[in-house]
């Protein structure tokens, strides 16, 4: 076979929902964005005349997609006028009320579902198998369905699913390295996690993240995957590009501001920082952290700064100034109840070192934490101010 | 701790002060502003620092400014002091440059070893006093009490006691701070029982949100149901024009084969009917050679035969009655010779009958009389056969009864009976012969009469009148039938003449020539020319309607294959040059027997359904034009996502709310379990020196109440009801047992008291000054007054043991 060249991307999310609420009809820009940022792959297909685009999984959003979108991508499918070949993710699983199943794909477009996860691309002599979601969640794959790898083609194995985390229980097709590896295939092109991926164990296996990031734990770079690959005498030869494609970059931003005596100061702080960013294309949460007497309304200092942000937001993370180390020497109640805080939260604290991404623990640190500034704030001044948010 | 050396280089109005406090009690006896508020802030300022920067919120100065010396150029200071454990050290600071230095008494610089304070420097105070300046303060400090008479000033202390009791410190009050929380959950965030704060209305605007969600994923479900019955109807839109393609297909060859089966169908027709042609052009001239029968009817002819056949039958009728006629004459005749004459013979008879008419005239009027008269008789008939047997027998009996008895009497009747019987037989039998006499003479008569006409006996006579009856009769027949049998020959002599002038009148009628002699075969003749002639009309009239027949199906296979061809086929010929240009091998396959009408039946419905789906369709598009709005659930997933983490922001908030209040309220508990009882015990010991006896015990309840015990009546009296002077005696002590408990295993602070019994009356500030100087004994005090009073007193307490510091 000669050298063939696809872009492998994943993740879209066509009209999905935000989370943060920006200015304006933020959500219909970002949902722009999405859109923007397929065009930027689909571009590339062209521009390196690629020969045919996979897409694993998670296209759009089956709860919230439009006729509107539905459209639209059959527009910009059809115009890119080479072999596109898709997965059904969990987010757009293949259900029977499915687009997958009831929209008219353009004639290029080839969906790998569990009544036909093959395709075979005779010109270019390359062998496709999908293996893509049906539900909204599905555990733990059976392998052994999968087609075997046909010889003297170039063969790619579309999966959608968690490659190499050890969730128990974990709802989104978990599978290891070495289980894909024993399939035998060339290419894997993965799909479901949002942050790109190229250094697993398996090596030839690489997933391209969300084209356009889709919320602050997705921060830095998004693109997709143009590859360029050959088989010879049986042995396949990979060579990966990672592309940019995203159209915003999300930044989330911690600033602490302890020892800042005033406003002012704060505010200097702040605008220091956002001087980093470009207005145009970056998407920012300030997180203030630290120790402060300072009164910090989040809105008004929002508002002050988000200028011609799309997105902008300030968060108070502080605590009050209470020296914790002094207080918890404190005789009195102040004292006693420091030390009863500190004892609980350092045992939170502990649990969360064992198993640092359980939501209760952190849910239960923050709200030790939060405990222990109000019960402070009220033994000390006898109320609690609250800063509106 | 015990301070040693105060070494004032400069300090607020303080220029170049050196002061060396004793181990015991010092007295600070001043006039107001001569520096005892200021000793005291020096002394806190060199064992924690000063803060600096910034004006305070309050708009005050910074300790660090505030207090920079007036008339110095040095803002420093040295501070000695020696441990419980023996152990001393001195502490310079300077202010103005911010630096402090640590010696033991070995005079190492320790400084190093303490952590540092970014603004205030090394921390060897916490870490020698094991608390913090706040602590500090708040615990060896003991400042005026302002405490005033009134009932504000009382509360206050009061709360101070309280907030001292329950907390560890008078500043920080347990109540307040639980119900600040409990406000702030409250109001701020909203709990399960609120409607209106914050989380409620959170919590309603997710509601609604959700329920919009749930109409717009309804929405979106009906919609792809309405996407997926447009593909369905499409598909059967597409089967459907697919079906029709295949049925006009097979229609058009259909039609094709039928043109071309009509066209066979046709020709066949027209051959038949140049056939029947042929035979009508035959039939037409026979009729013309048979025209001579053309007026004679079959019916006619038919009345001519049967009437022949009827006047042969007349004429052999005729006969017979002729013959017949000539019988009854002869046996008429026969008759008339063997009958006696008619005056004759009833005469005879006539005379006859009257006798026999007599006689049994007579007859029946004797019967008649002797049905009359014997009615009795009759009776003795009957009664006879008894009566004289019954009279025979009693007389019998009688005379035997007589033998018997010898009766006279009996005798008597018996002969008497026997008597009567005989005399009653007697008159019977006269009776009888009477009546048979005269019936004899009557019949004597009848035979006379007989005899005279010429009969032998009444049988002849029967026999005689019998035989002339039978002949008359029968003459009498003859006769009749004589007279029928001539007029029947008459009638059918009528008929025969009728018949012939019949003949006669057809004879004539007919032009045909006739040979009269045999008329039968005339007639013959006639019937067969009339019978030809009338088949002969028959066949043209048949093979005419028959033409007209063929005609008319000539007609209706045009129609037909005009309705077929879609044209008008004028005759024959036109559509059989049509039908030439058709492809005469196109057959419809597998047809299966199915005819071109239930192809168009069939076509029909197909179409019919056709334009059924593609209302269908239209009506799903029109539907779909009522797509959901762009982005209109991603936006609603949106707001629920910004509400459902503002609900959990709240919720955290809630939570730490709850926790704070909860686990203020067990620290409170537990604090109070362990402090408590010690600082009772030692605020009770304090107390009742303070009080002089009066009171020898202070009790705090669990609900943090203190009471005062007195000896004199054992009733606990809580601190409420005290007097303003008592309260603040208490306070005093709680201050002092405070101080105890706070040291308890730490350093021994020192006590700065700042004025503390303004309030006193003399015997009062005397036993304050006796429990100081208890005190003192063990610890360090700094007494801070401006009144003679306190000075004398203390000085007459103290003695010796007093040291008078002073700053001037």
């Amino acid at each position: 076979m000669g050298i063939i060249k696809f872009v492998h991307c994943a993740d879209v999310h066509l009209d999905a929902p935000f989370r943060e609420h920006g200015r304006g009809a933020y959500g219909d820009t970002r949902r722009k964005d999405i859109r923007d940022a397929f065009l930027n792959i689909l571009k590339k297909v062209k521009e390196e005349n690629a020969d045919f685009l996979l897409i694993t999984g998670d296209l759009y959003e089956h709860g919230s997609v439009t006729k509107g979108t539905m459209e639209w991508l059959h527009m910009v499918l059809s115009e890119t006028a080479v072999p596109i070949v898709i997965i059904p993710g969990n987010h757009d699983p293949y259900l029977l009320n499915s687009w997958y199943r009831n929209w008219q794909w353009p004639s290029n477009v080839t969906i790998l579902t569990p009544e036909n996860p093959n395709l075979v691309l005779e010109n270019l002599n390359v062998h496709i198998y999908g293996m893509g979601f049906s539900n909204f969640k599905e555990g733990k794959p059976d392998l052994s369905e999968i087609a075997k790898p046909k010889e003297d083609l170039f063969n790619i194995f579309m999966f959608h699913g968690t490659l190499d985390m050890d969730f128990s229980g974990n709802d989104y097709k978990p599978v290891t390295s070495g289980e894909l590896e024993a399939l035998g295939y060339d290419y894997y092109a993965l799909g479901h996690f949002h942050n790109s991926r190229n250094d697993y164990p398996l090596k030839n296996a690489y997933n391209p993240g969300s084209p356009e990031p889709l919320g602050f734990d997705e921060t830095g770079e998004h693109g997709a995957f143009l590859v360029t690959a050959e088989k010879v005498q049986g042995r396949a030869s990979l060579k990966v590009e990672r592309f940019n494609t995203s159209i915003r970059s999300y930044h989330d931003e911690d600033l602490n501001i302890t020892g800042l005596k005033t406003l002012e100061e704060v505010k200097m702080k702040i605008l220091a920082l956002l001087e980093r960013f470009n207005p145009e294309r970056d998407i920012i949460r300030i997180n203030l952290k630290g120790r402060t007497e300072l009164s910090l309304d989040e809105e008004i200092l929002t508002s002050l700064f988000e200028g011609n942000f799309l997105y902008m937001k300030i968060r108070n993370n502080t605590s009050k100034a209470f020296d914790i180390e002094s207080l918890e020497k404190d005789l009195s109640l102040k004292g006693a109840f420091v030390r009863e805080m500190k004892a609980r939260i350092q045992n939170v604290t502990d649990q969360l070192e064992q198993n640092p991404d359980n939501p209760d623990l952190k849910r239960e640190e923050k709200i030790l934490t939060l405990a222990l500034n109000y019960g402070l704030e009220v033994l000390q001044t006898g109320k609690i101010e609250w800063v509106s948010e | 701790m015990k301070i040693k050396l105060l070494d004032i280089k400069g300090f607020g109005k303080f220029n170049k002060l050196r002061i060396e406090p004793k181990e015991g009690f010092n007295i600070i006896f001043e006039a107001n502003e001569l520096g005892k508020s200021t000793l005291q802030t020096f002394i806190r300022a060199m064992l924690y620092g000063q803060k600096g920067g910034r004006r305070l919120k309050d708009g005050s100065l910074p300790p660090l400014k505030h207090n920079k010396p007036w008339n110095s150029d040095q803002y420093a200071g040295i501070l000695e002091y020696t441990l419980d454990n023996g152990k001393s050290y001195r502490v310079g600071r300077n202010f103005d440059k911010g630096t402090t230095n640590i010696y033991d008494d070995g005079a190492n610089n320790l400084t190093g070893t303490f952590p540092i304070d970014k603004e205030k420097g090394p921390m060897f105070a916490e870490e020698h006093l094991g608390i913090d300046e706040a602590a500090f303060e708040r615990t060896a400090f003991i400042g005026q009490l302002r405490c005033v008479i009134d009932d504000e000033g009382k509360k206050n202390l009061i709360n101070k006691l309280s907030n001292l009791n329950s907390t560890g410190s008078e500043d920080i009050s347990l109540t307040e701070a639980l119900k600040a929380l409990d406000s702030t959950l409250l109001e701020k965030v909203g709990t399960k029982t609120s409607t209106t704060r914050p989380l409620n209305k959170i919590n309603n605007i997710l509601a609604e949100l959700e329920q919009k969600k749930t109409e717009i994923e309804q929405k979106n479900n009906s919609f792809m149901e309405t996407v997926l019955e447009l593909r369905r109807q499409n598909s059967i839109l597409d089967e459907l024009n697919l079906q029709l393609d295949g049925l006009y297909i097979k229609k058009e060859s259909m039609k094709t084969s039928k043109l071309l089966s009509l066209r066979k169908e046709l020709e066949d027709l027209i051959s038949q009917r140049n056939i029947i042609e042929k035979s009508l052009e035959e039939s037409e001239r026979n009729i013309d050679k048979l025209k001579n029968y053309e007026n004679i009817s079959i019916e006619e002819v038919s009345e001519i035969s049967m009437m022949l056949r009827e006047e042969k039958q007349v004429e052999e009728m005729l006969q017979l009655e002729q013959t017949r006629l000539a019988e009854f004459r002869e046996k008429c005749d026969e008759l008339s010779d063997t009958l006696e004459p008619e005056e004759l013979f009833e005469k005879k008879v006539g005379e006859v009958q009257e006798a026999i008419k007599a006689y049994n005239e007579f007859k029946e009027q004797e019967r008649e009389k002797t049905l009359k008269h014997n009615l009795p008789v009759k009776h003795k008939r009957s009664w006879m056969p008894f009566i004289i047997p019954a009279g025979l027998l009693s007389s019998i009996l009688l005379l035997l009864k007589y033998y018997h008895s010898q009766n006279p009497l009996i005798l008597g009747a018996s002969i008497g009976i026997a008597v009567v019987t005989v005399i009653i037989l007697f008159i019977n039998n006269i009776r009888q012969n009477n009546a048979k006499t005269i019936v004899y003479s009557a019949a004597e008569e009848l035979n006379r009469i007989l005899q005279k006409a010429g009969f032998a006996d009444m049988t002849d006579y029967v026999r005689y009148r019998e035989d002339q009856v039978k002949k008359r009769e029968l003459y009498n027949n003859y006769k009749k039938q004589y007279s029928d049998t001539k007029e029947r020959i008459e009638s059918l002599i009528a008929k025969k003449e009728r018949f012939a002038s019949n003949w006669d009148s057809f004879i004539a009628d007919c032009k045909v020539n006739c040979d009269n002699n045999d008329k039968a075969a005339f007639l013959e003749t006639i019937k067969f020319g009339v019978a030809n002639y009338i088949k002969a009309s028959e066949d043209k009239k048949r093979f005419l309607s028959e033409i007209g027949n063929l005609n008319e199906k000539c007609g209706i296979v045009l129609r037909e294959a005009g309705v077929l061809a879609g044209k008008d086929f004028l005759s024959a010929d036109d559509f059989i040059n049509y039908v030439k240009d058709l492809n005469p091998e196109t057959r419809p396959e597998g047809d299966n027997g199915i005819t071109l009408a239930r192809i168009d039946d069939i076509i029909r419905e197909t179409e019919s359904r056709k334009k059924e789906t593609e209302i269908k369709i239209a009506a799903i598009k029109a539907r779909l034009e009522q797509a959901p709005k762009e982005s209109e659930l991603a936006k609603v997933l949106e707001e629920i996502s910004y509400y459902t983490e503002k609900k959990e922001e709240l919720e955290i908030k809630g939570a730490s709310l709850v926790l704070a209040s909860q686990v203020l309220k067990e620290a409170a508990l537990k604090m109070q379990r362990d402090y408590i009882p010690y600082l009772n015990q030692e605020m009770s010991r304090m107390m009742n020196i303070l009080s002089g006896g009066r009171y020898n015990k202070i009790s705090t309840n669990d609900e943090l109440s203190i009471n005062l015990e007195s000896p004199e009546t054992d009733e606990l009296i809580p601190v409420n009801r005290l007097s303003a002077g008592t309260i603040d005696q208490v306070y005093f002590c709680m201050r002092l047992a405070a101080v105890t408990l706070i040291e308890k295993g730490r350093e021994r602070l020192p006590l700065f008291l700042d004025e503390p019994f303004s309030q006193y009356d003399e015997e009062r500030v005397r036993n304050a000054f006796e429990l100081l100087r208890e005190m003192s004994e063990k610890r360090q005090i700094f007494f801070f007054t401006c009144r003679e009073r306190e000075y004398e007193i203390a000085a007459s307490v103290f003695g010796e043991k007093m040291n008078r510091i002073r700053l001037g």
